[in-house]
């Protein structure tokens, strides 16, 4: 057997099926033992596509997603697709070619210290050395990118290791079971005591809900004491979207009722979550009457940004499920309640031009709740998370720490086949698609029945909202009027295509897509003075918020 | 009392570092200090006894939490002990 083979029989032992990359002169070997494997490569069409598959792969599937890239450019170009899984906590492993070990420190052809690059963006990184070191290394590479906060590792392999013979065989190891994993933090009896003396207790649910695997138990711990609810955007679909209590997403642009609740709460209880800035607004005004509970898995995230008044870490769904208890705040749920109503979202919208949150919203309501939703990065991202029902957080698939235009189609692809059996959505703006368009290629080769809403304003909408706002309508560098027809882009790669214009043909539109059994690409014209609404100024207090002042 | 202090006037804390010995361990950890906006005073790195180990001794200048830099750099996989000592309350006390 070869380096190469041992590697493929590795992956094929911890449940590869998928995998995404891009050949290249170093990583050949492995290439052409793929030629032969069982395991199933997909062909993107940049390795920042493949990197972004993989992404998608694993947030849709809760799998380690596997991408593959040779060396030099070919590494450089996974880079930004492992920051954006290290910053969004994404199980990866990310396999490099390398030049040989003989060429390598001599500035070969295609050679870049990509273990210097990764170290940054990666939770780990290791280069091999010898054939013998790859299958412990691989075994840990999954064990990393799984265990505690997930993340990225890469594992950088010479050509010359990727051809040595080896004798080695590989037979994986059972697991040995995770024990002390159930364990009830100490620390629950003080949160018990400090949310049985509240009044005005909030849940701040973030993406780490979702990954914990502690939907269940945060939804029953909901149930169980009625409390009112905000989320992340990453936390979208861990709190039930129909749950009465629940106010929406928090932050910049996040809704008035979650943002005022917030700030008037007497304990914040925050599980799975951060505390970025984009949701807390200026750090020093945020629910700075609240006390606050801290659940997190990573250590490192307590006290970070916010000083907890208690921490408990470790397990989510047991330590939530320690910390259900009677709690007596009517007053303050009807307050929020009422709020919810008051601030409710409005579709109703002059002239006969598509309004965007209204289209989300209708798409929302036509498509089946398994649907996966994935958005780039931008007006349409924000829109999408206010307006679509997320209803499990594996569903809806953002950029939200990097904030990585031209993630939504490849990670669409990446969820798309670890779900073949669900609908997934990419829904993108006109800055964003054209980041990794050349992925069109990639659904057209596999006939991957990805819908594309396309939310095309000609401009780079945030951008341009934020030079009207705070930029004396400076509009630098964001008009996109010239951008290619898009209907004409997407037939050239066999994919079928419609644009809209008008609010009239908003529902049999979305309907003719949903219907529809490959890849398809709507084109939404909007006004390209649209904004996103509501705002929170950078820098400055939730409840601070603008609102919708028309363009 | 002052001239216990670091350069920059702020306290010193020394940290005493039990790693795994593999080539990349230092870019890491001096990776992680800069990037959480901690200023470098010292650095050093020793053979340990133990077969596979290194030990660090790296002091920074700073009068933010440096228990959050300890936890930040028990993320590195290779990392596997860390002690902190605040060097200018120890000299001071002496």
């Amino acid at each position: 057997m070869t380096g190469a083979e041992l590697v493929l029989k590795v992956l094929e032992q911890h449940g590869v099926d998928r995998m995404f990359g891009y050949p290249g002169g170093a990583i050949m070997p492995l290439y052409d033992a793929i030629y032969d494997s069982p395991i199933n490569h997909y062909l993107c069409r940049h390795e920042q596509g493949a990197a972004f598959s993989a992404v998608g792969y694993a947030r849709a599937s809760k799998k380690v997603g596997v991408c593959l890239a040779t060396s030099g450019p070919g590494a450089t170009n996974l880079i930004t697709g492992l920051a954006d899984a290290m910053s969004d906590s994404v199980p990866v492993v990310a396999i490099t070619g390398q030049v040989s070990t003989k060429a390598m420190g001599s500035d070969a052809f295609q050679e870049v210290d990509i273990i210097g690059l990764s170290l940054a963006v990666t939770k780990h990184c290791v280069q091999i050395t010898c054939v013998e070191e790859l299958p412990a290394a691989i075994e840990e590479a999954f064990a990393i990118a799984l265990s505690g906060r997930m993340g990225p590792v890469l594992i950088d392999i010479p050509k010359d290791i990727q051809l040595a013979a080896t004798d080695l065989d590989y037979v994986r190891a059972a697991t040995p079971a995770n024990a002390g994993s159930e364990k009830i933090s100490h620390a629950i009896e003080q949160a018990k005591e400090l949310l049985a003396n509240a009044q005005k207790p909030i849940l701040y649910v973030g993406g780490g809900v979702g990954m914990a695997n502690a939907v269940t138990e945060v939804r029953d711990f909901i149930n169980a004491t009625n409390i009112p609810s905000v989320s992340t955007l990453k936390g979208l679909g861990a709190v039930n979207p129909d749950n009465e209590h629940y106010l929406g997403m928090l932050g910049m642009h996040g809704t008035k009722a979650a943002n005022i609740a917030v700030q008037q709460c007497d304990l914040l209880i925050a599980v799975g979550a951060r505390f970025d800035d984009r949701v807390t607004g200026k750090i020093a005004e945020f629910a700075k009457h609240a006390k606050v509970i801290h659940f997190d898995i990573d250590q490192a995230e307590i006290n970070k940004v916010r000083v907890a008044d208690v921490a408990v870490l470790g397990n989510l769904a047991a330590n939530i499920s320690a910390l259900a208890t009677q709690v007596d705040i009517k007053p303050w749920q009807q307050h929020c309640q009422q709020m919810a109503k008051d601030f409710a979202w409005r579709y109703d919208h002059p002239g006969e031009k598509i309004f965007a949150p209204a289209l989300l919203k209708t798409m929302s309501d036509l498509m089946p709740n398994s649907t996966v939703v994935t958005t780039d990065v931008g007006q349409h991202q924000m829109w999408s998370a206010q307006h679509i029902a997320i209803h499990q957080p594996e569903n809806f698939l953002s950029s939200g720490g990097q904030g990585a235009m031209g993630f939504g189609l490849p990670a669409a692809i990446g969820a798309q086949m670890s779900r073949p059996d669900d609908t997934v959505i990419a829904v993108s703006g006109d800055g964003s698609f054209m980041m990794n368009v050349q992925e069109l290629g990639t659904l057209k080769r596999y006939n991957i029945p990805v819908k594309i809403v396309l939310i095309d304003n000609s401009r780079l909408g945030m951008v341009r909202q934020w030079q009207q706002l705070f930029f004396q309508e400076r509009y630098s560098e964001t008009d996109l009027s010239d951008n290619p027809d898009f209907v004409m882009l997407a037939r050239a790669f066999d994919i079928k295509a419609q644009v809209i214009t008008s609010k009239s043909q908003v529902d049999d539109a979305l309907k003719e897509m949903l219907a529809h059994d490959g890849p398809y690409l709507l084109q939404v014209k909007i006004d390209e003075m649209d904004n996103v609404w509501p705002l929170v100024p950078p820098e400055t207090a939730n409840e601070a918020m603008l609102e919708s002042v028309k363009s | 009392m002052l001239k216990y202090l670091g350069d920059s006037g702020m306290p010193q804390h020394m940290f005493t570092i039990t790693a795994h010995k593999n080539p990349l361990v230092m870019e890491r950890l001096l990776q992680v200090v800069r990037y959480r906006g901690f200023t470098l005073h010292s650095v050093s790195m020793f053979p340990s006894d133990v077969e596979q180990e290194v030990n660090v001794q790296l002091s920074v200048e700073t009068d933010k939490s440096v228990e959050n830099l300890k936890n930040q750099l028990l993320k590195i996989i290779d990392i596997k002990h860390i002690t902190v000592e605040d060097r200018s309350r120890q000299k001071i006390i002496a």
